[in-house]
């Protein structure tokens, strides 16, 4: 991980999952928890997704929207798509030299 | 479910607790997700990401009373250690160390001090303070007592520095650094000093070398205290709306 999903420490991965959930449009808590347990097959706990959000949201990656009842919406901003994009091509160029090195060794 | 929310702090459940307690309701912890929250719940005390209303008003005293208390700690520490170390009639420096120890560790609530305590119950806490010290005083002190305080400052030093440095607002890699580059060495130094291994001037410059770091690391957690640094260092402030990134779908 990179700047400036780097400097949350250990919140770092469930972050990213976060980030890569609200690509595709805003969504709330338990949506996004249900979301990230689809796409990385990793539970996702309540405290963790709520300490991610802060962070997050503290950073300007994310932001929240008016609440629907009580749940409320959060959603990306610039800053937040920018970095998910530079996160997700870093792990895909190390994706693509690690499959290489691995065709290349067999 | 409610319990499991005030286990937050109030400025936590200001934000996020309605939100919170309706994704619980929504969907019931397991076991697992309570040990979850619970953790997470140290981390939001430990680490707060929402600044409480205090803190919002700016270095409020509470803010400014714990950065002076780590400063003053920090060169009470390197003052009267190095004295003790330098000090050739054998006085008795037992009563200066372990008031320097009590003000670094008085640095730690400091910063949430004015949310939670009214400043009648410090003074209070201050004078008892000082008369508890006044009446320790008339006790005799010196090993006995030295002995104790720097096993518990070697124990327990690195995990207070660490705290204070997280509500310093130092980032996660920093504070590591800081603890490796100060805690570690004076324990090797006293190590060396007790086995005789090296001549006694040498070993006993070691201490001072190797001690005087703690005093620096705590005068500028003190510092960045004080002038009210930014909880947990991450780049402020955030984006604003229109520049969000044009999401589709809507809420999920």
């Amino acid at each position: 991980m990179t700047e400036p999903l780097g400097e949350i420490g250990r919140f770092a991965e469930p972050s990213l999952f976060i980030l890569a959930s609200l690509g595709e449009g805003p969504k709330h808590g338990y949506a996004i928890m249900t979301d990230v347990e689809a796409i990385s097959g990793q539970h996702l706990g309540p405290g963790t997704l709520y300490a991610a959000l802060a962070r997050l949201e503290r950073r300007g990656l994310i932001e929240a929207l008016a609440p629907e009842d009580r749940r409320r919406p959060y959603r990306l901003t610039g800053l937040g798509a920018t970095t998910l994009r530079t996160q997700l091509e870093g792990l895909s160029d190390f994706a693509k030299t690690g499959l290489r090195r691995l065709e290349g060794a067999s | 479910v409610s319990a499991l929310v005030r286990l937050y702090p109030a400025a936590w459940r200001a934000r996020y607790g309605a939100e919170f307690e309706a994704l619980l309701v929504e969907r019931p912890p397991s076991a697992r997700d309570v040990f979850d929250i619970a953790l997470s719940a140290l981390d939001a005390r430990l680490a707060p990401q929402l600044q409480s209303a205090v803190e919002r008003q700016g270095a409020g005293w509470g803010v400014r009373l714990a950065g002076g208390a780590a400063i003053a700690g920090g060169l009470a520490w390197s003052v009267t250690f190095m004295a003790a170390m330098l000090d050739k009639n054998g006085s008795d420096w037992s009563l200066p160390i372990l008031g320097a120890v009590i003000l670094t560790l008085l640095s730690l609530p400091g910063r949430y001090l004015s949310a939670y305590i009214r400043p009648v119950a410090v003074g209070i806490a201050a004078v008892g303070l000082s008369l508890a010290a006044w009446i320790t005083d008339a006790v005799p002190w010196g090993l006995i007592v030295l002995v104790p305080i720097l096993a518990v400052t070697i124990v327990l030093g690195p995990g207070a520095l660490a705290l204070a440095a997280a509500r310093a607002g130092v980032r996660p890699r920093d504070r590591w650094r800081l603890v490796l580059l100060t805690t570690p060495w004076p324990v090797v130094a006293g190590l060396v000093t007790i086995t005789g291994l090296l001549p006694d001037p040498v070993a006993m410059a070691s201490m001072v070398v190797t001690t005087l770091p703690i005093g620096v690391a705590w005068i500028l957690i003190g510092a960045r205290v004080a002038r009210g640094a930014p909880i947990d260092g991450g780049p402020q402030p955030p984006v604003q709306p229109d520049s969000t990134m044009a999401t589709a779908g809507g809420a999920a």
